[in-house]
């Protein structure tokens, strides 16, 4: 069965740095801007979040016992135009979506775009895979099977 | 328990993301879905209940049995979720990079 990709979701973002450090502010300061107290595994237990370099680097969140959590793994690294990674905090690494943030250049500094994706199922296919397509991603794709028409995309691009 | 949170515990487990799959192929009722999983009538019946909570699924009597099927709710609950929380880290990183002094990141 062919489960109709719902779209993406799109923000995006603007910030007066260039590309270059804009890509690095993201990264490597993660720390300094992500709403750890909120948007954590461990909301106000979380004490700290590393953005590891490179194809394979983790986005590590340590919490206050000294217990760590796994959010996602880079797939692509290609500073300063990409960061692609994986999605799962809270929830197993199979389960995962994806991220991808592109700076690009603009009057005002870079445009920084997150786009998060992996709603439905993968065109290399779950059968493949087994039970690739679980988690809410993936239900997600299969309410846009209902013919419901597009979900509504607050952030039209 | 916020909305999108009863969403998401009630995607957290397999049988139910497994219910969710059929009832997308098509709607059925209790006893059909304990047919095709490998979980009993009764177990059914509860993770519909906790499916039905989060408005993840709705039923319609039909003569003595429930015909369940998806519910647009609990998706749209959570896609808003997710949409707000995107929001927000951008926000987050945008005034972050924006409050640093106008030198940094020059060419």
């Amino acid at each position: 069965m062919t489960t109709p990709e719902p779209p993406a979701l799109r923000k995006t973002a603007s910030v007066r740095s260039d590309p270059a450090a804009a890509f690095a502010l993201f990264t490597d300061h993660l720390d300094e801007w992500w709403p750890l107290a909120t948007h954590s595994v461990g909301r106000g237990d979380a004490t700290s979040v590393v953005f590891e370099h490179g194809v394979g680097g983790r986005i590590v969140e340590t919490l206050a016992d000294g217990s760590t959590a796994v959010w996602g793994t880079v797939l692509v690294w290609d500073p300063p135009a990409r960061v692609r990674f994986t999605w799962h905090p809270g929830t197993r690494e199979d389960e995962a979506t994806e991220v991808e943030v592109s700076f690009s250049a603009s009057p005002e500094g870079t445009r920084v775009e997150l786009v998060h994706t992996g709603w439905a199922r993968r065109p290399d296919g779950g059968a493949a895979r087994g039970s690739y397509d679980t988690g809410w991603d993936h239900v997600l794709g299969r309410f846009a099977a209902l013919g419901h028409g597009t979900l509504t995309p607050t952030s039209p691009t | 328990m916020a909305a999108y949170e009863a969403v998401l515990v009630a995607l957290a487990d397999g049988t139910r993301r497994d219910i969710l799959d059929q009832l997308a192929v098509r709607p059925a009722a209790v006893s059909q879905l304990a047919d095709r999983l490998p979980v009993s009538r009764p177990a059914v019946s509860q993770h519909l209940r906790i499916l039905l909570d989060a408005g993840l699924v709705q039923f319609d009597a039909e003569g003595t049995r429930n015909v369940y099927r998806l519910e647009r709710e609990g998706f749209d609950v959570l896609r808003s979720w997710l949409d707000s929380f995107w929001q927000h880290v951008l926000d987050a990183f945008e005034s972050y990079a924006n409050q640093l002094p106008a030198s940094r990141g020059e060419p």
